[in-house]
């Protein structure tokens, strides 16, 4: 994060109108840490099909930590600022198939004995920096990148991996190669980074509708603060879900904006 | 003081869409008590389908029919809301073109006009011969679609002179049998079956790795039925 302008993060999940109904608890799992000037991003989505997947995405929560710290340090030793090759052969190289080994073994600590499957979990995660920014994501939801005014997805899906409601997965079988991974340099100016789960999108007929979302979100924090935002974001969330797709969502709102 | 209710950023939300096709043989040899039983089974499950509807406020559903036998013709013109929809009968005459009908099918399963976040849609086909036309091109036209390849798939005999391998391809699934009805009875139990408890499973698929399951939504099992030779049968 550069100075200039105010770094805020908001987060929330709330359980699924559906799974209310059904008395199922929520699957998913968030973690937002900004640390002096970095923030630490991780959304996971546990498969409802999979009996454990609320511990699957802890774990996802967890595995992705530990390997966006292990960038960062390595980062400090790459020189990111003045080239980011060296950084985005590190992430594509190393950090994909580490974060789905971790889990792995984290599954398996927890449980010898259980079947990978019943932990599944989706991932999204983002370590922002003042120099560079990595996100990696594992199967459905979205990341948007709001910056210069313009919403963008990230880590975009093809049409076909986009419909229905079967996923990559941690515990897939080719999930190694299934990671998409971004190293780019950190966003300058006034941005916001959106990570939710899929059943925030799946509430809007319109398949970019969270771009939309994100700027609406950026404006809010712009206008009302960051933690008039995080006070509401249970809420909004609440009602996508009940109006909406009737899934587990959860948001994860990071960035800057000017000082008013 | 602005709240949440007004200022839901993104705008307005809406429910999934589900879609849920009726594809119906009219092919001469369903004329008499075979379409009659098809449209009464149909018609009676329509409040049935509403309850569903009903149980599940995150779902739409909204319902489609395919009439086929020399060619394929949408019967319901556009897709219509359960709660509204109304059963016009169909009646039979002409060849079995299922082919065509699944070609037809394929076409509104295209993305757009079908939502990327639609729930899996719900076919279910129902015939009592075996296609006169090029049902390999067909079935090959509505898997080619990503929504074709991940719908429910129901297909329905009516009758012992049914290509059930055929009605095995359509299925896709090795865990579901195509459901053969030999009598008006196990008819309109299976079209309850397919419009009741299979568009609930639809209407709420929980999530799931890819290729971790051989089929995409896991289905209550079918009524069962009943073995050649039973003293009902009479198709």
């Amino acid at each position: 994060m550069t100075s200039g302008e105010r770094p805020f993060v908001c987060a929330a999940s709330v359980t699924g109108a559906h799974h209310l109904r059904e008395g199922r608890p929520c699957q998913d799992a968030y973690r937002a840490e900004r640390l002096v000037d970095t923030l630490l991003l991780v959304v996971a989505d546990g498969h409802g099909s999979s009996p454990r997947g609320a511990e699957g995405a802890e774990l996802a929560l967890e595995a992705a930590g530990r390997v966006l710290a292990h960038v960062q340090e390595e980062a400090a030793r790459l020189r990111p600022a003045e080239d980011l090759r060296p950084l985005r052969r590190l992430v594509e190289q190393h950090a994909r198939g580490r974060l789905v080994r971790l889990w792995r073994e984290l599954a398996q600590a927890l449980a010898p004995n259980a079947a990978l499957k019943d932990f599944g979990s989706t991932l999204l995660c983002a370590l922002w920096t003042p120099d560079y920014l990595v996100a990696l994501r594992l199967g459905d939801g979205d990341l948007v990148l709001v910056e210069d005014g313009r919403p963008r997805p990230l880590l975009a899906l093809p049409e076909e991996e986009e419909v229905g409601d079967e996923t990559q997965s941690l515990c897939g079988p080719s999930a190694e190669h299934a990671v998409r991974a971004l190293v780019r340099p950190a966003p300058r100016g006034e941005a916001l980074l959106l990570l939710a789960t899929d059943g925030y999108a799946k509430s809007y007929d319109d398949p970019e509708a969270l771009s939309a979302v994100a700027l609406g979100y950026l404006q809010q924090v712009r206008e009302r603060g960051a933690a008039a935002v995080e006070e509401r974001l249970p809420s909004y969330l609440q009602r996508v879900t009940e109006q909406g797709s009737g899934d587990d969502i959860t948001c994860v709102l990071a960035g800057r904006v000017a000082p008013p | 003081m602005t709240n949440a209710r007004d200022d839901l950023p993104g705008g307005p939300v809406s429910a999934r869409p589900l879609h849920f096709f009726f594809i119906a043989d009219c092919s001469g040899s369903m004329a008499g008590e075979k379409i009659g039983t098809l449209n009464e089974a149909i018609r009676e499950s329509i409040p049935a389908m509403r309850k569903v509807a009903e149980g599940n406020p995150n779902a739409r559903v909204e319902v489609q029919a395919i009439r086929f036998s020399a060619g394929a013709q949408w019967h319901t013109p556009r897709a219509v809301p359960v709660e509204t929809f109304d059963w016009t009968p169909l009646s039979a005459n002409g060849q079995t073109d299922m082919g065509a009908a699944l070609t037809l099918c394929s076409q509104a399963l295209k993305t757009p006009p079908m939502p990327q976040r639609a729930l899996p849609p719900v076919l279910v086909l129902v015939s009592d011969g075996q296609p006169t036309d090029d049902f390999d091109f067909g079935l090959k036209q509505l898997l080619a679609e990503p929504w074709g390849k991940k719908a429910v798939r129901i297909a329905i005999a009516i009758g012992d002179d049914c290509d059930l391998d055929v009605l095995r391809r359509f299925n896709g699934n090795p865990e579901l049998e195509p459901l053969v009805a030999r009598d008006a009875a196990s008819l309109v139990r299976f079209i309850r079956w397919a419009s009741t408890a299979v568009l609930k499973a639809a209407s709420a698929p929980a999530s799931q790795a890819a290729g971790a399951a051989l089929v995409h939504v896991p289905l209550p099992p079918p009524p069962a039925s009943p073995p050649p030779g039973s003293a009902n049968d009479i198709w």
